[in-house]
């Protein structure tokens, strides 16, 4: 899927080192001569590494406010490089720059360098993402020309997707998508890109008004833009180019219930394609889709019952499954009447083997029972098998009015159940070359602490079921509380 | 959390006064706004495991219900006598999670987790209608 690649945030050619050296090294210096250093630095960008970055970031954050002149009189300069690294420079200082930013990069659109529209297209995205951001999470006092310079740059943006160099209209297209919550008159341009001669381009337009359409969906809660988006990424499963066929798949897929438009052209798809690889992307897409519209059931459940069981490829035929089994509507009961319980025969559900559950009170005398056996086992050498058939367990657990048939299970989940309320991994240690293990120390001490606060549980339990409260263990029933006072 | 051998809990009395006060019908729960067709669904067509279901259902919901205000009745006395129906309402809910989610009441584990943290909360309202005075 093509997704907004992450710009290195770098001047555009590296500075020559011997140049570099001796700007820097001109500290300190007054207002005038840092303008001159700036410029002279913009100029110098050929070659060097990260430390000349660094350096020429921190010259220009230095210059403050005065940095958007310097910089928007360098956006004229003769040499294409300074231009570009100009328009670098824009979006290093563009909170300090503020306004002045995005009107100077939209002159730059325009310049005649196609490498300096590129990189200003790319650049006008980011920086009103930033600004954006910074003014939603009130990091900077920013007022309403955040917005206006957003709405601008919009325009400008799908001005130039009508730009003759590609890449610029891949860069318009891109940054369009980019900030996708203020593009949303870009979406008839955008429409119009779809027919562009490069797959790219159209690969790209597609991913924007994606963005675009899930912001206004998820944000807005408004299906309006994305009603008009779905029509043409439908035309767009008959393009010539595999990769924008997938490209408007993953649309609909991220769409989800807004796509169920859709549907039947990816049902056709899936009967028909010829690309295996395409049919099981429509398979998950309708996963998606019919995850959250129900009413397209009918139409998804049959193809991809079809396509699990006849496709040719068996890849398919696994997301095909995974697809059913992820669409059906499960925890929504089967009130859909189109889902019939033979078409989900495919992916049997396991159904878990249910038996009745214990009344609380049995448990916890199950557990209660265990205790004790093991509080007075005698000495400190024990089996898991030799414990639940001891007699001493039985005895305990006849006592207290259980069965004394205790399950491996059960002696189980019990051990797991007192070695957490003893704060330890496990009650006991396996001896090293032997079946027996040995009580680890302070457990039954331990063990003997929890014993009353399971009495007093269980006692509890008892009274709620309407029994009589355990008074062998507890002794004479406590007073009242107000008898207390 | 001390490992000294600590007194009984001086709530116990009281607490078997305000478990008996309770009356778990007026309880809101969870699975109050279950269906038959979720039920029907949950049981996978098999009839018989319904009445089954909603017995465990329901016993497992009251069962973390109780255990989480036993739990916040006894922390703010004794950490060590809390830790017991801590423990025991930790090992029910794993199950009610699953059950939660069988019955088409949760949508996955994080929304299990969500409801049996309302249970928690209720617990928690209840104990401090009785130990209002007590840190928690």
């Amino acid at each position: 899927m093509w997704r907004r690649r992450a710009r290195p945030n770098l001047p555009c050619a590296e500075a020559e080192t011997s140049c570099h050296k001796a700007l820097v090294a001109n500290e300190p210096m007054d207002r005038k001569n840092l303008h001159i250093k700036v410029l002279g630095l913009l100029e110098s960008c050929r070659s060097g590494g990260r430390d000349f970055v660094a350096s020429a970031e921190a010259d220009l954050l230095r210059l403050g406010e005065d940095a958007g002149s310097v910089l928007a009189a360098a956006l004229h300069h003769a040499n294409a490089t300074v231009r570009c690294n100009a328009l670098w420079g824009l979006d290093v200082t563009w909170q300090s720059v503020r306004e002045a930013a995005v009107p100077a990069m939209i002159q730059a659109l325009d310049d005649a360098d196609p490498g300096v529209r590129r990189n200003a297209a790319g650049k006008l995205g980011d920086i009103v993402w930033r600004q954006q951001s910074a003014w939603w999470e009130r990091q900077v006092g920013f007022g309403e020309w955040v917005k206006e310079s957003a709405q601008r740059a919009v325009v400008a943006l799908m001005i130039a997707l009508r730009d003759d160099d590609e890449s610029m209209r891949e860069e318009a297209a891109s940054s369009l998508g980019g900030i996708n919550c203020w593009s949303k008159d870009a979406v008839p341009s955008l429409i119009e890109s779809l027919r562009d001669r490069s797959n790219t381009v159209v690969q790209v337009a597609c991913w924007a008004l994606t963005q675009i359409g899930n912001w206004t969906w998820a944000v807005e809660q408004s299906a309006a833009p994305v009603k008009k988006i779905i029509p043409p990424l439908i035309e767009l499963l008959q393009h010539e180019d595999g990769s924008v066929r997938k490209q408007a798949i993953w649309s609909f897929q991220e769409f989800r219930e807004l796509a169920h438009d859709a549907v039947p052209a990816l049902v056709d798809v899936l009967r028909h394609g010829q690309d295996s690889d395409l049919r099981a992307e429509v398979c998950r897409a309708l996963a998606d889709i019919g995850a959250t519209a129900g009413g397209v059931l009918q139409a998804i459940v049959p193809a991809l019952v079809e396509a699990g069981e006849t496709d040719p490829s068996e890849s398919v035929q696994t997301s095909a499954i995974l697809a059913l089994d992820k669409a059906r509507p499960r925890g929504r009961g089967l009130s859909l009447p189109s889902v019939r319980r033979s078409d989900l025969a495919i992916v049997p559900r396991k159904q878990r083997r249910r038996g009745l559950k214990r009344e609380d009170a049995e448990a916890l005398k199950s557990l209660l029972a265990f205790l004790n056996a093991c509080v007075n086992w005698p000495g400190d050498v024990v089996s898991q098998r030799e414990l639940r058939k001891s007699p001493l367990l039985k005895e305990e657990r006849k006592r207290l009015g259980l069965p004394e048939k205790i399950s491996a299970g059960t002696v189980h989940n019990h051990l797991k159940t007192l070695a957490r309320l003893c704060k330890v991994e496990r009650i006991w240690d396996p001896e090293p070359k032997n079946q027996f293990s040995t009580f680890r120390a302070g457990v039954k001490e331990r063990l003997l602490q929890r014993r009353p606060y399971i009495e007093e549980e269980i006692a509890i339990e008892e009274e709620k079921a309407g029994l009589q409260a355990y008074p062998e263990r507890l002794g004479p029933t406590p007073p009242e509380p107000d008898a207390i006072a | 959390m001390s490992e000294e051998p600590t007194r009984r809990s001086i709530m116990f009395p009281e607490m078997r006064k305000i478990f008996r006060e309770i009356d778990w019908d007026t309880v809101a729960l969870p699975s109050d706004c279950v269906t038959l067709g979720q039920l029907r669904h949950a049981i996978g067509g098999n009839h018989k495991d319904l009445g089954v279901f909603v017995h465990n259902l329901t016993l497992t919901e009251q069962e973390v219900a109780r255990f989480a205000l036993s739990e916040a009745l006894r922390a703010p006395f004794d950490q060590d006598a809390a830790l017991v129906p801590r423990v025991l309402k930790e090992e029910s809910a794993k199950e009610l999670a699953s059950l939660y989610q069988e019955a088409g009441l949760a949508t996955g584990p994080q929304h299990a987790s969500q409801l049996i943290r309302d249970l928690e909360s209720w617990a928690a309202t209840e104990a401090r209608k009785h130990v209002p005075d007590k840190p928690r």
